[in-house]
């Protein structure tokens, strides 16, 4: 991603970072006016960001993460340092869908989300879809997060390279004669070496902490006569060991993705193209404990075959999607006693596959030169769920007002066959991916959502209101023990709904120099479960009302660029233990209301510098400094209560204390990158 | 069209509210744990709760124990009421002991606890399968800690162990990890448990959860009922106070009345192995 963003310091920084096309022409009367519109981050029904723009955010331990970068766009919350942050308009990331280049991926982040899936060198952008979506994205209540990978097709041969404290990363890309292109990417961290030893310094709760990862890109491109095929694979491993005990170490996360996918786009006729895609996607995790002494394992796989074709006219402003979808997903969970071979018998904890096919049909056309419509009809089977046929239609009504206001009004509706129930509100690979069925329903969500659009030359606005019901969503009921001792996980699972409000507002301010965005975000989310809070109504953990971001980017010069990011948001929902008692030998807690109390507000401060080193017609070197949490505000993973031993051994005396979970300190970062041409 | 921005966004916001139930607040109750094993008399426990917030100094520690209740046992056409006996080495330190009657496998077993005007009710009984540990042993992780082991014959595929460990010269066992472990579970004839030492609010001496050489250990495998079981599951969970579990709801136990805790009958088995 340095390699990019030196890149981006050669040229007008303005021009590029915020990709100036000409998206519209407007014909009136015997005139003729050609509007050269900004490409707007905040569409109708979907947010796009350039690979430019996701660099413009100071990056932490020196690298791009496109999934971070979300957090300052409209609607979207904060779930803390050690979560991915795709929390969309009150629900979880687990009720977004993430793609790869149209293909599902699993859990997208490495551990705690710190280091990017995505490797920003090979990315182009980032889109996410609500309400009105394209007909290939299936199965999620809230939204569709799709990476895309730059797949421009010149004639020109890259070579990367990038290194920080934390990581090493090298690659090519190989562009023929505008028609043919690959390029590689690989990277390695060695934070076992640098990073860890480091911060465990700075807490107890890291002692002994572990962990490495790495992941290879490659994709291919090839243009025919009127056709090209597009293929790409992901290969991402990631392996953590920690320790609770006394720095035995020997406690273990493993977990990896792989992502395989392939698209053919065919151009029949004018204005007709018919896009074919086939995906592939593992993911497996491994989360070994010898804390008992005897050692167990509980391992998670997620395997998932898509297979999708759309026909496609697309004239002017109108537009229509035609096609269907298949999808195969195999989940399995195993819980993995010492010397027991993995799946034998009674270790299967779960097991289930389930298909899906949808037809689905997208149109979108102006009602006059004033009001445009986008709907979208997606008409879904799925095994072994009551009913057979699922339909859930969506519509919006755009009033553009001139070229550059735009009112529009939105309803969609939208369901989820595979709940991913949350054990913990944080980002550990640990949490259950089930299935619907017969006697685990079909998560469902009804939105209605209006706002405003304002694109100037330099200025974008937005407004969002919306309000969404959520129905059939899926708990865990917290017995956490039990959930790994008995035989049929789902029945820890309860049912219940939900239901989530808000506004979002959006400013972007850009000049030549400077990319400036404030982003505000009121946001509600309430579920009521009957098994859970005695059936009354409670925050979700994500419930934070107030959500503010900030992010400035300044070129000083030609040679330098200066970026700061500022987030604010409510702390999250928890609950509260009002009472203790003594049994067994220990203190146990009881609890209050279910999410009744709220942690401390999360608030961060960022800010990097990326200097160009050198540049000539062959080579380019950049350099870029970075620091997280500049005032090295704490802003806990997590809160929990435990009687004060040291006051006990002074005093004789019984106290119970709150006390914060790790959390991340100021963190610096030095990233070399070189580009080769 | 700015009154009608408006109007959408006030709208939304004040129409929606959702009313959440009342914050739950702190209720007072008794908590009793009791315990009668097979050929040992009964042993209960009666305390109070506190508020999360109480600092719990000796002064309070005397208001927490609850000294003047009636305990009752009754099961096999025998009844007794327990004793009022005081350990300072234990907390709590003053707690209600049987002297005649003593447990029998394959017996039920009621509990009957009055104070004031309150009653607390309970059965329990005594699994028949006696454990069988086949011994005991202990591997050095490094040259200061040693962990113990325990080696059990997996004769009853009914069983459910609930596994204690302390020292020798400890009045009190104390659950070790894992805190137990069911018979069903394993597959071999035998299976060996490696134990970790809970940490003990009372034995400040070590906060390891190891042992060193020269320790005396006693390793005690008590055999409980499904139901005492799931109980017992209930309360280790309960102690998992961390925010990022998703977890809320509160452990009662098998005490009917306005208390919470367990009244459970094991057939245990105790060994012992020195650290050397």
């Amino acid at each position: 991603m340095k390699t990019r963003l030196t890149f981006t310091l050669s040229l007008l920084f303005g021009n590029l970072l915020y990709g100036q096309s000409v998206v519209d022409t407007i014909k009136n009367m015997d005139t003729v006016t050609v509007s050269r519109q900004k490409q707007l981050i905040n569409g109708v029904n979907r947010l796009t960001l350039s690979v430019k723009q996701i660099e413009a955010i100071p990056k932490i331990m020196g690298i791009a993460d496109p999934l971070k970068s979300i957090r300052f766009l409209p609607g979207f919350g904060n779930g803390g340092d050690a979560n991915t942050g795709a929390q969309y308009r009150g629900l979880p990331s687990g009720s977004n869908g993430y793609f790869y280049n149209g293909v599902l991926v699993h859990n997208p982040s490495h551990l705690f989300g710190l280091f990017p899936l995505f490797n920003n060198n090979v990315v182009e952008d980032l889109k996410f879809y609500t309400g009105v979506v394209p007909g290939k994205y299936f199965g999620k209540l809230s939204g569709y997060i799709d990476i895309n990978s730059n797949w421009q097709v010149r004639d020109t041969t890259l070579i990367k390279a990038e290194a920080s404290l934390a990581h090493l990363g090298v690659g090519a890309r190989i562009e023929r004669d505008s028609v043919q292109m690959v390029e590689i990417f690989w990277r390695n961290t060695f934070m076992n070496k640098t990073l860890w030893p480091v911060l465990s310094k700075s807490g107890k709760d890291l002692e002994s902490m572990k962990y490495d990862l790495f992941d290879l890109n490659i994709n291919a491109k090839r243009i025919f006569n009127k056709s090209e095929l597009k293929a790409f694979f992901y290969l991402g491993g990631d392996k953590a060991m920690f320790d609770l005990y006394e720095k035995r170490a020997k406690n273990s996360m493993d977990w990896g993705n792989l992502v395989i996918g392939m698209t053919h786009t065919a151009d029949l006729r004018r204005y007709i193209k018919w896009e074919n895609n086939i995906g592939y996607s593992k993911y497996k995790t491994r989360v070994a404990f010898d804390l008992f002494g005897e050692e167990f394992a509980l391992t998670n796989h997620q395997n998932t075959l898509s297979i999708s074709s759309t026909l496609a006219y697309r004239k002017s402003r109108r537009s229509v999607e035609t096609g269907f979808l298949y999808m195969l997903d195999d989940l399995g969970t195993t819980l993995q006693n010492e010397g027991q071979a993995d799946q034998s018998g009674s270790n299967i904890r779960y097991k289930s596959n389930q298909q899906l096919f949808k037809y689905f049909l997208n149109a979108k056309s102006p009602l006059s030169e004033k009001i445009e419509l986008e709907g979208s009809l997606n008409l879904s089977t799925v095994s072994a769920v009551e009913p057979p046929f699922i339909i859930n239609p969506a519509l919006s009504v755009s009033w553009l007002m001139n070229a550059r206001n735009t009112f529009f009004y939105s309803l969609s509706m939208a369901y989820q066959p595979t709940h991913q129930v949350g054990l913990t509100n944080i980002n550990l690979p640990v949490d259950y991916v089930i299935h619907a069925n017969r006697n685990l329903s079909v998560s469902k969500i009804r939105e209605v959502s209006g706002g405003y659009r304002h694109a100037g030359s330099r200025i974008e606005f937005s407004i969002d209101v919306y309000y969404r019901w959520l129905s059939d969503l899926k708990e865990f009921n917290g017995n956490i023990i039990s959930l790994n001792k008995g035989d049929d996980i789902t029945s820890e699972i309860e049912n219940g709904k939900g239901v989530t409000y808000g506004a979002d507002f959006f400013v972007r301010l850009t000049t030549p120099r400077n990319y400036f965005t404030v982003n505000y975000s009121y946001s509600r989310s309430f579920r009521k479960f009957d098994a859970i809070n005695n059936g009354e109504w409670y925050k979700y953990i994500y419930d934070r009302p107030h959500n503010l971001s900030i992010v400035n980017s300044y070129k000083i010069s030609p040679k330098i660029s200066f970026s700061v990011s500022f987030m604010y948001n409510s702390g999250s929902a928890y609950t509260p233990t009002v009472g203790m008692f003594y049994f067994g030998n220990s203190v146990l807690a009881e609890y209050g209301s279910k999410n009744s109390n709220r942690m401390d507000a999360y608030h961060r401060l960022d800010a990097g510098i990326d200097l160009l080193l050198k540049k000539t017609s062959k080579c380019r070197q950049t350099l870029g400094i970075s620091i997280i949490n500049i005032y090295n505000h704490s802003n806990p993973i997590y809160i929990y209560q435990s009687y004060d031993r040291d006051y006990f051994e002074k005093n004789n005396a019984f106290k119970m204390i709150q006390k914060d979970g790790p959390n991340l300190p100021l963190l610096p970062a030095l990233t070399y990158s070189l580009e080769i041409l | 069209m700015k009154k009608l921005i408006v109007t959408i966004i006030t709208g939304t916001l004040f129409s929606a509210c959702i009313k959440e139930g009342a914050p739950k607040k702190f209720v007072p109750k008794f908590v009793v744990e009791g315990i009668i094993e097979n050929g040992e008399v009964p042993v209960v426990k009666v305390m109070h709760n506190v508020p999360s917030n109480f600092v719990i100094d000796e002064k309070q520690l005397e208001a927490i124990i609850v000294r003047w209740a009636s305990v009752k046992v009754s099961g096999g056409g025998e009844e007794e009421f327990l004793t009022l006996t005081r350990n300072d080495k234990v907390f709590p330190y003053l707690f209600y002991v049987g002297n005649s009657l003593k447990g029998k496998a394959g017996q039920k077993y009621k509990l009957e606890v009055k104070y004031n005007n309150d009653i607390f009710l309970s059965e329990t009984e005594i699994p028949l399968h006696k454990p069988a540990i086949k011994g005991v042993s202990y591997e050095w992780l490094d040259p200061e800690k040693a962990q113990p082991a325990v080696n059990i014959d997996n004769a009853n595929p009914e069983a459910n162990y609930l596994l204690f460990a302390k020292l020798v010269t400890q009045p009190d066992f104390y659950p070790s990890a894992p805190r137990g472990i069911k018979a069903i579970d394993q597959a071999g004839k035998e299976f060996t448990v490696a134990l970790t030492r809970s940490r003990s609010l009372l034995d400040s001496t070590s906060s390891s959860r190891y042992y060193a050489k020269g320790d005396e250990i006693a390793i005690k495998v008590s055999n409980v009922s499904a139901s005492s079981y799931t109980l017992w599951s209930a309360v280790a969970q309960q102690g998992l106070q961390l925010s990022f579990l998703n977890y809320s709801s509160n452990f009662s136990g098998n005490i009917e009345g306005n208390a919470a805790g367990i009244w459970y009958g094991a057939n245990a088995s105790v060994d012992k192995l020195t650290i050397k």
